[in-house]
């Protein structure tokens, strides 16, 4: 059998060099990760949620350390589609691998007029929808727990672009399935799943929450198999391309979601603590496809046993 | 350049009884650091992920040190390092302090705080007008007084508990410095808790000295992509006056006049 194993994958019509990307939120727009790593080794970004306007974010203390996990409330801030284009676009349009630019608004209408802009960039080899940001006040959650919401800004984009379209969906909900066949209906061509669970934490020696938004959005090890649980519930339903994030911080947890079902898988927080766990992820599956004797990584998605 | 890479131990100590020193081989480290830099360190506990950051405390050739107090589980993890371990470290992260040509140089630290401040001493070089005034809860918390004494500063000390030096605030100390001597063609350097930086901002601002404060906030990243760490900076153009700027990018070393205290 082959000594190198294929790792190319498609997400919709978006084929991505290796499995493995970086989380919204979680890498800015690539600059500063650079610095430290080869980026153009990953599979690619998706970028920082952007707005039509700048957004200042919540007020801090905005993070705090929980078991295995860490909460956070940053509130989406970021420079706008404006600021980014001045500032973010110029490093974006030299990078040689896929960036995918997540966009976030107020209002369906908003996610469509910031998946025209984007696409007119001709920087975004797709778009990233959040829906599931749970910690603004409009938008975000507020829509990625109702359907209706779902449908109409999912379908806006839809209209509103030919760029594929990524809906990233909260685990917030009783039903992800039912949420994962709205995004489809309203055609959505992949999935990110999953975001952030709402949590909150507790100070008791100043008797406060530790977060000042009050509750935030829990990511790290600790949610992973809630990931790997709706990832492999949505897969088993649809045929759909799916992109599984929550916990994934080094091969086995990302073999883990790509067995549940998922196409790639995205590296968030564990790109805080360890700067080199997404190039250490391309280089873990590779090595365990070959153990496997496995030729080809989108063979994994297939080969869970029930 | 932020590099993340391996360290050998070569000391880990208690130089106070909550405060250790941990002092690595790292020349890279060593040779750019500049004052008011930090790093951050993976600890090795179950259940926590987070990396821990800490001021540059002293570099000298191949070494480089950083002092520590041990706060929760991830600091008390780090005690447990001995010579010979290899520890995580990311860095350089965040900009320096400033040193500019001035009459007089006041540093003034609290805590843990005080740490950070000896490497801008011995970058100071100490000139005759260099004060230091270091401020704690008790005597314990009076790190590195020695160090800045083998320096040439002129050090004051001031306890809360009275245990040591001036019984209060080291804030007292830094007032009764300006009353005296002016803050004309002074600057006033700072790191400690942030009720004390707001007050060295203030007394500074009263008697016209410059002020930097070097800020700690609870960080994910430290590198600039979490925007988690950050504070209030003034800016009129922005919406209600302010706009939220990151401690481990724009900081941690800030000017004092441009930070909004809440």
């Amino acid at each position: 059998m082959a000594q190198t194993p294929n790792l190319k994958v498609t997400i919709g019509t978006l084929t991505l060099p290796n499995p493995v990307l970086v989380c919204s939120g979680t890498y800015g727009f690539g600059e500063e990760f650079a610095d430290i790593i080869d980026i153009t080794k990953l599979g690619g970004i998706i970028t920082k949620s952007i707005t039509l306007r700048p957004k200042k974010g919540n007020p801090p203390q905005r993070i705090v350390e929980t078991p295995s996990g860490m909460l956070n409330a940053i509130g989406l801030q970021n420079p706008g589609i404006d600021g980014f284009i001045k500032d973010k676009l110029p490093f974006l349009k030299k990078l040689k691998i896929p960036v995918i630019v997540n966009i976030a608004g107020d209002t369906p209408d908003e996610y469509a007029e910031l998946a025209r802009r984007v696409e007119s960039l001709g920087v975004a080899a797709a778009l990233e929808l959040n829906i599931s940001c749970p910690n603004v006040k409009k938008g975000g959650i507020a829509f990625g727990i109702d359907p209706h919401v779902t449908f109409e800004v999912v379908s806006g984009v839809r209209k509103a672009t030919r760029l594929p379209v990524v809906t990233k969906l909260s685990p917030n909900v009783t039903d992800i399935v039912f949420l994962a066949k709205v995004a489809i209906d309203a055609g959505s061509d992949a999935l990110s799943l999953i975001n952030t669970l709402l949590g909150m934490s507790i100070d008791i020696q100043k008797m406060r929450p530790h977060i000042a938004n009050i509750t935030g959005g829990l990511s790290g090890p600790a949610i992973r198999p809630v990931a790997v649980r709706m990832i492999w519930q949505v897969a088993r339903t649809y045929d759909i391309p799916i992109i599984g994030m929550g916990g994934v911080e080094d091969a086995a947890s990302a073999v883990e979601l790509l067995l549940a079902g998922a196409s790639a898988v995205s590296v968030g927080t564990a790109n805080f603590y360890n700067p080199r766990a997404p190039l250490e992820i391309v280089d873990g599956i590779r090595k365990y496809l070959v153990e496997k004797r496995i030729e080809d990584v989108n063979e994994l998605r297939k080969s869970l046993k029930v | 350049m932020i590099t993340q890479k391996l360290y050998t131990i070569l000391r880990n100590e208690k130089i106070a009884p909550l405060y250790y020193c941990l002092a690595v081989k790292a020349p890279q480290l060593a040779k750019k650091a500049l004052s008011g830099q930090f790093v951050s360190l993976l600890v090795n506990e179950k259940n926590l992920l987070l990396r821990r950051p800490f001021g540059v405390f002293d570099c000298d050739k191949d070494v480089f040190r950083l002092v520590y107090k041990v706060v929760g589980r991830g600091t008390a993890a780090l005690t447990k390092l001995a010579k010979g371990d290899d520890v995580d470290i990311l860095g350089l992260l965040g900009n320096g302090f400033a040193v500019k040509r001035a009459r007089r140089h006041l540093i003034v630290g609290g805590g843990v705080g005080i740490s950070p401040l000896f490497y801008l001493a011995k970058k100071i070089g100490a000139p005759p007008d260099t004060r230091v005034f270091l401020g704690g809860r008790s005597k314990g918390d009076l790190i590195c007084e020695k160090d800045f004494k083998a320096l040439g500063c002129v050090v004051a000390v001031a306890t809360e508990d009275g245990t040591k030096g001036k019984k209060g605030l080291v804030t007292g100390l830094l007032d009764a410095d300006l009353r005296k001597h002016g803050g004309d063609g002074v600057v006033v350097y700072a790191c400690g808790p942030k009720g004390m930086l707001k007050a060295v901002a203030g007394i500074a601002a009263e008697y016209g000295a410059a002020c930097q404060v070097s800020l700690e906030e609870y960080m994910a990243c430290g590198i600039g992509t979490c925007m988690g760490c950050v504070i209030k900076i003034r800016n009129e153009k922005a919406e209600a006056g302010f706009e939220y700027r990151r401690v481990c990018k724009e900081g941690p070393v800030f000017s004092a006049e441009e930070i909004i205290w809440d």
